[in-house]
């Protein structure tokens, strides 16, 4: 059991709680799942088990948890807004207790008060100079996905879109690439099923932005294909969330409707941008145009799609493969590199796709490794000399997680599989400090 | 006629669905709280009635609703509700909850007793719903709104009609389905692949020895853009072998997961996981050499060449009215603000892609147009006057389609103090073409002097037409002037001596001038009667006129001449003037 874990869980639980009487098989099911994780996070620390929350940031005990303050942003934010700093859980777990924190969060209860649930009773308060590179990397992170939420917004309810914040959003982004490239991949293989939009936007952002430089863009265009990318999807607010996430396949009408985004976000970017914005709506429209002009929208006299557009397709398109939707799983990073390598010359730029793959490698940053040992290790340097990789080992040969990440150099020949994180379940980016 | 209060808080309401689908906790977000304290404002309760399709609001039907009404109608809808009721006064927090539990698909509810029950124990303050009371009158096809109902209900079906392997009431159920309910073919399919493994084989193989191509295709499509990770679990490998044939020649709907099925179709379908090893070969046969060229990325300057392609190819492909209206605006606003800016080539650039909306939809292209010359013309004429090329294109697109309006726009504050050479310019583009400001000028103001001083230098005889005498009894002196100045030549010497009494000295010297030019006798004796009741200053101006002609000079010498000029005092002033002028 992780802390992880017990996020899940709880998330669960007062979602649960927030529609089922307390006496609800669902609800005493979330429930039993969470004093479970409570249970197992408490006997392997040997100690009462304390998770603070400063600034968006997650801490247990007195480490930050980087994968988790992205993860669970939001279920974060709703914590702060009740006034939490910490959540201390105490041996021995009673269920009673949890329910009292459950239907205080779903704002069904007053705040439990002592037991094995305690708030706010000895808070972790990081230093400024804490404030790790990680955390700056993650802070703008999360602002990319706040601008690009307000953007969605407008764009939904019709008002005028604001270009500032998203433009702010992207220049942060730009500074993580320069400060700390490694990192800016690793933070691109955070998913969100729930959430796919936001996460998939700035992952496409970040892709973006390694590509190009890669590819020798001079840096006052960077701009320009990092804002593009980040709103390469803005138009599909304007589309049907369900039609965007029904299980089924699409009828040809409601492809046809979703066939539309290209067109509404380059209508709704046109609408807002000045100079500096203009490739963003060009990207927005032509991001589906394939190479050979044969996607969508296309139209008589059509071109071919501009350089920044082919460049933010094949990002878009590697991280939507390496993502589950919920009409098919997530593909592996080689996997996902195989059939865009399929696609070169006819849906995407041959050079973009050679590019993706001079950047990522066959085993990117983030990617989940299973070992000839059967350990899972997670990769932090893609280009180490003579076919090695530098890793971390997460996992061991019984497939149980490490107490702590182990810094390890692995052959490629001793690679035996590929995993999606998912499968594996282990999540890449709570790595980020291991990048070096 | 649905009142202004209902329009109003249909919108907010609209808003405030998209505010709750958007946040995980809505009523944390200021843009959500601001709304649904706006929304809370209401001056009594308000009703909605969900219908099918369409939204009542205090039983009158809301005219255009947007995609977020629309969703939240179907939504409501399907939930069964037949009034949702706002009261004044509810709480961001509760407005929040009662979306969320409107957003949820009504089968999540089914075992707390559906929306309302919900609503009621949430406690929801101000927020009520009330129930369709005649559900079956809606017939099954409302019954089974939700995917997960529908699924039931065919799963109920199938067992009915599949009595046994091989039966061919399920394609013939299909078929019908297709025809007649296309909105249930998802829920149908999900039924297939919850049937036991023979079963589908049977079907599929039925379905695959089918003449009705159309059908296959649509099923096997539905299919393979199903949850794999369920196909993986539930299809046999038959169905599953007829699936990845499918996806192989298909290169239309989900071409990413088309290509993923022709590369691997087994291990999609099956998830093998020991893959890496064949895929570590297959990327090496795929023959990257890990060479990357620079990337060849056209400069900044050109990224508005490559967005108004963009605009153009949203006027051509674009085929609905009112997102062609929506690209118009954006259109507008690109090349007001490109010539706001000053960048008038880019504003070209934007200026011409409206070729494409003109060729597509003319009647919005011509009102678009006529707003845009209302809004830039000043502007672009100020810099066509100074000579800058794109302005003069810009113009000259601009123009021809109301060039009065060219003309009355310079009417504007803005150009005081520089107006001179802005009409100079137009005036050069107007060429020979003066009837534009004839027609002009009866409604222009500030702009008359500027207009009557380029008529002047183009010395077109317009002297007699009456929209420009009309400027001789202007209250103001310098438009009488230059009126005068481009009339002076067709008047006659009694219509131009009655200026002789014209309260601004300036308006006075020109009609001497022009009265001394003319030097008639008519006109000298318009000048000597000027003269005698003249002040001491002006009468040197009108003798000195006055000397500019023959006639004149007589006149002033026998000023000069006989007793009255050595013996009286008028006689002595007449004389030193006299001699002054003729020294």
């Amino acid at each position: 059991m992780s802390l992880r874990d017990i996020f899940v869980s709880l998330k669960a639980a007062v979602g649960a709680v927030g529609l089922y009487d307390v006496g609800h098989p669902l609800v005493t099911g979330a429930m039993g799942r969470l004093d479970a994780a409570i249970a197992g996070v408490i006997a392997e620390i040997e100690e009462p088990a304390v998770v603070s929350f400063f600034d968006e940031r997650v801490f247990f005990r007195r480490d930050l948890r980087s994968h988790e303050s992205l993860e669970f942003v939001d279920f974060v934010r709703l914590l702060e807004s009740k006034g939490i700093e910490s959540l201390s859980f105490v041996p021995p777990p009673r269920t009673e207790d949890t329910v009292d924190l459950v239907l205080f969060l779903a704002g069904l209860g007053d705040p439990p008060v002592g037991g094995s649930v305690v708030l706010n009773e000895s808070p972790f308060t990081p230093d400024d100079d804490d404030q790790s590179q990680a955390d700056v990397f993650r802070a703008r992170y999360l602002a990319a996905m706040d601008a690009l939420r307000s953007a969605i917004y407008a764009v939904q309810t019709g008002e005028q879109l604001d270009l500032t914040m998203t433009t702010w959003a992207v220049q942060g982004l730009l500074e993580t690439a320069v400060d700390d490239p490694a990192a800016a991949i690793l933070l691109s293989t955070l998913k969100s099923h729930d959430q796919y939009t936001f996460y998939h936007s700035v992952n496409v952002a970040v892709l973006s932005i390694a590509l190009a430089r890669a590819g020798g863009i001079p840096e006052a265009m960077m701009e320009g294909i990092a804002l593009g990318a980040l709103l390469h999807d803005i138009g599909k607010a304007k589309v049907d969330s369900l039609l965007l996430n029904k299980p089924g396949g699409l009828s040809e009408s409601e492809w046809t409707e979703v066939r539309l985004h290209p067109q509404e976000g380059a209508l709704s970017i046109l609408g807002a941008a000045g100079p500096a914005q203009y490739l963003a709506a060009v990207v927005a429209f032509e991001h589906h145009a394939g190479y050979q002009r044969d996607g969508y929208p296309n139209y008589d006299g059509a071109r071919t799609p501009h350089p920044a557009s082919r460049l933010v397709s094949v990002a878009d398109v590697y991280d939507a493969i390496t993502t589950r939707r919920s009409y098919r799983r997530a593909e592996t990073p080689t996997r996902a590199q195989l059939i865009l390598r399929r696609g070169a010359g006819t849906q995407f730029d041959p050079d973009m796709v050679d590019l993706l793959h001079f950047v990522l490698t066959a085993y990117p940053i983030g990617s989940v490794l299973k070992l000839a040992g059967g350990e899972i290790a997670v990769v932090t340097n893609s280009k180490a000399p003579e076919n090695h990789l530098g890793c971390v080992l997460v996992k061991g040969k019984d497939g149980a997680l490490l107490p702590e990440p182990q810094p390890i150099v692995v052959s490629i020949d001793h690679v035996v599989d590929q995993l999606s994180p998912e499968s594996a379940d282990v999540q890449p980016a709570a790595f980020i400090e291991q990048i070096r | 006629m649905v009142c202004v209060e209902c329009a109003e808080a249909a919108r907010l309401l609209g808003i405030a669905w998209v505010g709750a689908g958007l946040y995980p906790d809505p009523a944390s977000q200021d843009a959500f709280r601001r709304v649904a304290v706006e929304l809370a404002e209401l001056t009594d309760a308000i009703d909605f009635e969900p219908g099918p399709d369409e939204l009542r609001c205090r039983r009158e039907p809301l005219a255009d609703l947007g995609p977020a009404l629309r969703r939240l109608t179907a939504s409501a809808f399907a939930h069964q509700v037949s009034v949702i009721r706002l009261h004044p006064g509810f709480t961001p927090e509760h407005l929040a909850t009662f979306l969320k539990l409107l957003a949820l698909d009504p089968a999540a509810l089914e075992g707390i007793g559906g929306l309302a029950a919900a609503v009621r124990a949430r406690e929801l303050v101000g927020i009520e719903v009330a129930l369709q009371s005649a559900l079956s009158d809606a017939g099954p096809g409302v019954a089974a709104s939700s995917d997960s109902l529908a699924v039931s209900m065919l799963l109920a079906a199938l067992g009915e009609t599949l009595p046994s392997v091989g039966s061919a009431s399920y394609v013939e159920q299909f078929t019908e389905v297709v025809d007649s309910q296309p909105e249930q073919i998802a829920a149908y399919l999900e039924a297939f692949t919850r049937l036991e493994v023979p079963m589908q084989e049977a079907i599929i193989s039925r379905l695959m020895g089918e003449s009705a191509r159309e059908l296959q295709e649509l099923f096997l499509n539905q299919l393979a853009g199903h949850e794999l990770a369920a196909l993986g679990a539930t299809l046999g490998p038959q169905a599953a072998s007829f699936l990845a044939d499918y996806v192989e020649y298909s290169t239309g709907h989900r071409g990413i997961e088309a290509e993923a099925a022709v590369l691997d179709p087994s291990s999609l379908l099956t998830f093998r996981t020991e893959v890496a090893a064949r895929v570590n070969s297959r990327l090496q046969e795929l023959d990257f050499t890990g060479f990357v060229r620079g990337l060849e990325m056209p400069p900044k300057t050109e990224w508005a060449d490559a967005a108004q392609e963009t605009l153009r190819g949203l006027f051509l492909v674009e085929d609905r009215p009112d997102k062609r209206e929506r690209a118009a605006r954006a259109w507008t606003r690109l090349v007001s603000a490109s010539v706001r800016r000053g960048s008038f080539a880019e504003a070209v650039g934007w200026y011409e892609t409206g070729s494409a909306l003109r060729s597509t939809d003319p009647g919005t292209w011509e009102a678009e147009h006529t707003r845009l010359a209302g809004s830039v013309i000043p502007t672009v004429a100020l810099a066509a006057a100074g000579g800058l090329d794109p302005a003069r294109l810009l113009l000259d697109g601009l123009g021809p389609a109301d060039p009065l309006a060219v003309v009355t726009a310079l009417e504007s504050e803005e150009f005081d103090g520089k107006r001179e050479p802005i009409v100079a310019g137009v005036a050069r583009w107007l060429g020979d073409d003066v009837d534009v400001v004839l027609r002009a000028l009866p409604s222009l103001e500030r702009a008359v002097p500027a207009f009557l001083a380029m008529l002047k230098r183009l010395r077109v005889e317009v002297g007699s037409d009456e929209r420009v005498r009309a400027f001789l009894g202007d209250h103001r002196p310098e438009v009488r002037l230059a009126a005068l100045d481009v009339c002076g030549g067709s008047m006659s010497v009694a219509d131009l001596a009655a200026f002789l009494d014209d309260p601004a000295g300036q308006v006075r010297r020109h009609v001497h001038r022009a009265l001394a030019q003319d030097a008639s006798p008519e006109a000298i004796g318009a000048l000597a009667h000027a003269l005698a009741g003249a002040s001491e200053e002006e009468r040197l101006t009108i003798a000195s006129a006055l000397a500019k002609s023959t006639g004149g000079v007589a006149y002033l010498r026998s000023l000069a001449k006989g007793w009255r000029a050595s013996l009286t005092a008028t006689g002595r002033a007449n004389r030193d003037l006299v001699a002054k002028v003729l020294r």
